[in-house]
């Protein structure tokens, strides 16, 4: 069984939320002690689950590690981001052990909990102790921490303040929208000199050390080590950083976004909007959809900038209207967004490759850029044969605020192209998604993309199918009757 | 404002003064720290003991560099404009005309007594002001901290990538005008960034002895009291590099060190 990126960011988040109960910083924990750590146990560990990505000597160099964003750890400097320490100190056992279990979202570490033994996690974690000689002679110590006070929108209202005030700046980094595009955020590198951004605030189920409010406290508090995000814990008391922390949390959506089954478009009278702010948005329910690296043909891309697009469809039975919204720190002439659909739709439903195509199989782009802010319909049947069509349908318009693009794209459904698909009503249409982030070297073919979704053309149920029924309850009933009194009638004489 | 006592807890290897006397293992439990309105003396090192010299000899010389200069570097400023102003220019390498090399780092590596680690001075000081670090090169012995000053009034952050000591990665709004470092406790150089503003960079060298000075605007330095017999001496420049020399000084002499780049 496959699961859904958002299925398994869900399991993540509520694992991650199980593990900070399970691995809450306590000094007279006993359960530490239960479990043996056994190094040599943890030497084999590592040599089977860890090396290839972390390497032989721990240097976060392994056959794999090349293509990860973020890079494994290096646990040679004993850096390490997630802990309840203060800054700059080592993690603590039960530190390690929560990462090693749970895995960090939005990373190629994975979660071990359901592979390993804890014994086998306790011991590794004991093994990566000897990367770094910093074990032998520290000794680290969880920071005080404050139970949380409970979230309020008196103190959200303070942690905004705070966030975007002089006594914190978090919006140098994390930008006025906390989506990672303040004016600090675009020349971050971490401590080994990778480039790093700050992370979208909106997306917790990416967060690396878990997304609940009591999370988000103890980064504030304790930095994350190795990364730009710094150590609040000199210069806000306790209250201010669980301020901060319900701030932050306030950012995101309650739950991580479902991925819906398909995606409606319902069918509205008149004209469609042209604008992301018009007002007849706002009654359209709106559909996630995760996008992943395009790792299929070359050029690939493991590491793609942009995350998912939220999607709203209407049409009103000559036109479809997409509304389509996406995070990009960085507004860049090189961003570009597809909205994919086969050429044809085939009678045995058979689909074209969901990379832009293939050889016998046509896809529809309607392809957005930024530089000249072009809006065009091309065709396409594999990565790198895009053709702009001879004949331009699309009318749309574009926003860029705080880290997010607003754009609406229309189309006739029929546009007498032959080049075009004529988009159907009331069966689904397959549809797809794919976004570049320009700044980060991604080219139009090799950027975020998603796999078929379906879109679904509403169609109003015609007002006669409303009527058929009675008709065949009466018809029925007559009839019956008839039946009743006509035998009724025989027996009697 | 005394902070001491937050940071302190990280303080593991070095543990607090012992009378100038013996040293902690590596090995040995952390040590509690002294109270935060006592001033922190200076642990000795293992391999260091202070003393009082008698008949010391002296090093001085000057650091010259006869190559090209590049620069100034300049930096267009793209955040915090009305604090940073539009262009921060840096020289990398500067010098009077005769060639002498400002803030090269003289230092003796293999010393293991001498005059006190307390010469050095108590207070080692970095400030940010105009979005750079004053100065560029502080010299910090070790079981010392650094106070860091935020002249400007703005988010900026303090952060160390020490390999040896551990690091520290905090934040200093503007309305926090002071804070202080762990101390430092392993010697090594330890590059210190400020990530909101990404040209600042400065360099904090954590000494294990007392013979460590930078030179000055002719690219002269002293190094004085120090006991008779035969040193490495490292000169070290953020941009130059490192280079090593043997001197040898005799009680109540002075030996002449001169480097050139």
């Amino acid at each position: 069984m496959r699961l859904s990126g958002t299925l398994l960011g869900a399991g993540l988040i509520l694992a991650a939320a199980a593990g900070l109960l399970a691995f809450r910083p306590s000094t007279d924990d006993p359960e530490a002690e239960i479990v043996a750590q056994d190094l040599e146990l943890g030497r084999t560990v590592y040599a089977v689950r860890c090396e290839i990505c972390h390497g032989v000597d721990g240097d976060g160099n392994g056959p794999a590690a090349a293509s990860q964003d973020p890079r494994p750890r290096d646990f040679r400097r004993g850096w390490f981001k997630i802990r309840t320490t203060a800054s700059g100190q080592l993690p603590t056992d039960a530190d390690l052990a929560r990462v090693i279990t749970f895995g960090m979202p939005g990373t190629t570490m994975p979660a071990w909990e359901n592979v390993l033994t804890e014994e086998e996690i306790l011991s590794v974690a004991e093994h990566l102790k000897t990367f770094s000689r910093r074990f032998e002679r520290e000794s680290p110590e969880p920071i005080p921490i404050m139970a949380g006070p409970g979230s309020s929108p008196e103190a959200i209202a303070r942690g905004a303040q705070l966030f975007v005030g002089e006594q914190a700046e978090c919006i140098k980094c994390h930008g006025e929208m906390g989506r990672g595009d303040g004016p600090s955020a675009s020349d971050l590198t971490d401590d080994f000199g990778q480039p790093i951004v700050p992370a979208d605030l909106s997306m917790p189920w990416l967060f690396r050390g878990g997304p609940s409010a009591d999370d988000i406290y103890l980064r504030i508090k304790t930095g994350l080590t190795g990364s730009p995000m710094p150590s609040y814990a000199l210069v806000l008391g306790d209250e201010e950083l669980w301020d901060v922390a319900y701030y932050v949390d306030s950012l995101a959506p309650d739950a991580p976004p479902k991925q819906e089954a398909f995606l409606l478009a319902a069918k509205v009278d008149g004209s469609l909007p042209i604008s992301g702010d018009d007002a007849a948005w706002a009654a359209v329910p709106e559909s996630f959809f995760p996008l992943g690296g395009q790792v299929m043909r070359e050029v690939r891309n493991f590491t793609p900038a942009v995350k998912g697009v939220w999607v709203q469809a209407l049409h009103n039975g000559s036109e479809l209207a997409l509304r389509l919204r996406w995070h990009d720190r960085f507004q860049d002439p090189n961003d570009s967004f597809d909205v994919e659909m086969p050429a044809v739709l085939a009678e045995n439903d058979e689909r074209p490759y969901f990379v832009f195509g293939d050889s016998r199989k046509a896809v529809n782009l309607w392809h957005w850029e930024a530089a000249d802010v072009l809006l065009e319909e091309q065709n396409a049947h594999g990565v790198g044969t895009r053709a702009t069509q001879s004949q331009q349908d699309l009318v749309g318009q574009v926003e860029f605020a705080n880290g997010e693009y607003t754009l609406v794209v229309r189309r006739a459904l029929n546009t007498g192209d032959e080049e075009d698909l004529v988009i159907p009503s009331g069966q689904f249409v397959p549809i797809a998604f794919a976004a570049v982030e320009g700044r980060s070297e991604e080219t139009t073919d090799s950027g975020a993309i998603g796999s078929w979704q379906l879109l679904f053309l509403d169609e109003p149920t015609p007002a006669l199918s409303y009527i058929w029924v009675p008709i065949a309850i009466a018809l029925t009933a007559g009839l019956e009757w008839l039946v009743v009194r006509r035998v009724r009638r025989s027996t009697s004489a | 404002m005394n902070r001491r006592v937050l940071l302190g807890a990280a303080v593991l290897l070095i543990a607090t003064a012992c009378g100038g006397g013996e040293t902690p293992a590596p090995t040995s439990a952390p040590a509690p720290q002294p109270p935060a309105d006592q001033p922190t003396e200076p642990p000795a090192q293992e391999g260091y003991q202070g003393g009082t010299v008698s008949d010391g000899g002296t090093i001085s010389g000057t650091i010259s560099h006869s190559g090209e200069v590049v620069g100034p570097i300049e930096v267009v400023v793209d955040k915090d404009n009305e604090v940073c102003g539009d262009t921060i220019e840096t020289l990398q390498i500067v010098k009077n005309g005769a060639g002498g090399l400002q803030d090269a780092v003289v230092r003796i590596t293999d010393i293991t007594s001498g005059k006190p680690l307390t010469e050095l001075g108590t207070e080692f000081i970095l400030d940010q002001k105009d979005c750079i670090y004053a100065p560029s090169v502080l010299i910090v012995p070790v079981g010392s901290a650094m106070t860091v000053l935020n002249s400007d009034g703005i988010l900026h952050n303090v952060h160390t990538t020490p390999f040896d000591n551990a690091p520290f990665n905090v934040a200093q709004p503007g309305t926090v005008p002071e804070i202080t470092s762990d101390p430092f406790t392993l010697p090594e150089l330890i590059p210190v960034v400020c990530d909101v503003h990404s040209w600042m960079n400065a360099t904090v060298v954590a000494v294990d002895n007392p013979y460590a000075v930078l030179t000055g605007l002719d690219g002269s330095f002293t190094l004085t009291d120090v006991p008779a017999g035969t040193y490495t001496v490292e000169i070290w420049h953020a941009e130059l590099g490192a280079q090593t020399m043997e001197v040898t000084v005799e009680a109540g002499g002075t030996a002449t060190l001169n480097a050139e780049y």
